[in-house]
């Protein structure tokens, strides 16, 4: 990562992407604190990592990896959303409020006592979200959380993360390959060879065009593609300016 | 020559409090040749039903047939033989990384099968190519990669070995665009060869459609849909109420409902954009491919 300078305000969403090995993992554990920068400053609530990436920080960021069940410290889901509070050094008693509060965000209430590896992947990952919602953070910083679930798990998750930063005023930093998700984000960084390669709303990435995101290593959605290749085989652009897949099926009926 | 699952069940941790049955009754055969994409909802039983087709574990109950044979009623030597002949990416391929640099990595399984120094070479540099990585990258170690190129030299590894059966869980995930592009055109071109037969494994249907001859739902560990790639279009009202339909479904669904016939074949992109480009030059369905009559 080289000479990346970037504000995040308390309450966003920021999608974090670009293409493999371009910084996107180095980026995250930066703003986890789970590393100092070489040369530059990254500060969490006017904390400065290089002085004390030690509990502080760690208190206000919360980051889960890709393969959450991975990071699972007990046998039964309640123990392992307990070890976080326990941590804290919090009581008994609020510990136990944490744990349960946070079962019931991921609306897994019902699995309090099973083993977390026999848990379904969908399961698995909101358990482990579970886990970071325990300890109270700040600011979730979730890398490719995404990377072996279906399109309802996702969506499921998603809606918790929101619900989590409306209701909590948190900040939510989300690593992802998946435009979709990506464009639920207030913004959106793209880091190419570890520089920032572009910083922006969602709008202003997709005005980049197609040519811009696959460069990116970002797949365009399908419903840009395919005006891009209905648009090649006419030789002239026949369809612009199409988001969802009603207005392309609209557009195309006037055309017939 | 295939695959052949005889009425399999496969139970997780048996007897205990915790048994799980994650595959169920399933018959299902994958003749030489064919690329089947395998998808349905986490824990509908795929990733277990890709280790079952492989050998990796034995059914609780049924047969599993690989070329005919029994691979439950196998003995270790003739299992090993038959296991050569299947390459299998799991989920989290990054794990199963031992190699120093890359190249060993790569070179492990060709230099096992007998090939000799620039016949190893070759393959290493034309797996790294299938996925996107360049030939320079094999001097690297793996420790110096990043997660989503580890799970690119992972994949390489398998199709390294040129496996006649290639059975893969979630190849794409994790990696960019032009990975898993890259990987796409790979299998595209893997499966145009005679003989080879691939299974993906995946949620991503936008990859299954790109790929796949045949597609097959698993629901609670049994088969719920198996369809023939041209068929998937009339099952989408179907389809639509268990999960997420890819857009450009959608897309084809609305206009096949306004009139439009669309070759029901044509799932990608690119393909759907050429066919509802010549409907447009056509005009109003007139001289067009009538696919509802073929």
């Amino acid at each position: 990562m080289q000479n990346v300078s970037l504000d995040i305000a308390g309450g966003e969403f920021l999608a974090i992407m670009g293409r493999n090995a371009s910084g996107k993992s180095t980026l995250t554990r930066l703003l986890a604190g789970l590393f100092p920068p070489i040369a530059g400053q990254v500060e969490i609530d006017g904390i400065d990592t290089r002085k004390d990436i030690s509990r502080r920080v760690r208190r206000l960021v919360g980051l889960m990896l890709a393969g959450a069940d991975q990071q699972f410290v007990s046998n039964i889901v309640e123990e392992d959303l307990a070890f976080g509070p326990e941590n804290q050094g919090l009581p008994a008693n609020q510990i136990r409020q944490r744990v349960d509060t946070a079962l019931k965000m991921v609306s897994m209430e019902e699995f309090a006592k099973h083993p977390p590896y026999l848990l379904s992947g969908g399961q698995k990952a909101k358990i482990a979200l579970a886990g970071l919602l325990a300890m109270n953070p700040r600011y979730l910083v979730l890398d490719e959380p995404f990377s072996y679930l279906d399109a309802g798990s996702i969506e499921e998750i998603m809606k918790i993360l929101s619900r989590w930063s409306n209701d909590e005023q948190g900040t939510l930093i989300l690593v992802t390959h998946e435009l979709e998700p990506a464009l639920q984000a207030d913004r959106i960084v793209v880091l190419q060879d570890g520089r920032l390669g572009f910083c922006g709303k969602p709008y202003e990435l997709l005005a980049q065009g197609n040519k811009r995101l696959r460069e990116w290593g970002i797949e365009p959605g399908e419903i840009s593609l395919l005006a891009e290749n209905i648009n090649k085989s006419l030789s002239y652009p026949a369809v612009n300016d199409v988001k969802r897949p009603d207005q392309l099926v609209e557009m195309l009926c006037r055309l017939s | 020559m295939s695959i052949e699952l005889d009425r399999v069940t496969f139970i997780y941790h048996p007897g205990t409090p915790f048994a799980r049955t994650a595959v169920k009754e399933l018959s299902m055969v994958i003749p030489q040749g064919e690329i089947l994409g395998i998808t349905g909802e986490v824990g509908a039983g795929k990733s277990t039903f890709l280790q079952l087709a492989g050998g990796l574990i034995r059914p609780t109950n049924g047969h599993v047939l690989l070329e005919g044979n029994d691979l439950a009623g196998s003995k270790q030597r003739e299992l090993a033989i038959m296991r050569r002949r299947v390459g299998l990416a799991f989920q989290h391929p990054e794990r199963q990384l031992f190699g120093y640099q890359v190249f060993d990595e790569l070179a492990f399984g060709p230099r096992n099968a007998g090939l000799n120094r620039q016949e190893i070479k070759e393959r290493v540099e034309w797996a790294l190519q299938a996925v996107g990585l360049s030939a320079a990258c094999q001097d690297r170690t793996i420790i110096s990669l990043s997660a989503g190129e580890r799970r690119r030299v992972a994949i390489a590894g398998v199709l390294a070995m040129k496996p006649a059966y290639l059975l893969l869980d979630e190849p794409t995930a994790g990696l960019d665009g032009e990975g898993a592009r890259r990987l796409t055109d790979t299998l595209l071109s893997l499966v145009a060869q005679p003989g080879n037969t691939i299974v993906i494994v995946s949620h991503n249907l936008r990859l299954l459609l790109a790929v796949s001859k045949r597609i097959v739902w698993l629901k609670a560990g049994g088969v719920w849909l198996d369809l023939r790639r041209e068929e998937i279009i009339g099952h989408y009202e179907t389809l639509h109420t268990a999960a997420k339909m890819p857009e450009i479904l959608q897309v084809m669904h609305s206009l096949n409902q306004r009139g439009w016939q669309l070759d029901p074949a044509a799932l990608t992109p690119e393909t759907l954009g050429a066919a509802i480009a010549e409907r447009l030059k056509r005009g109003n369905g007139e001289g067009g491919t009538n696919w509802s009559t073929m």
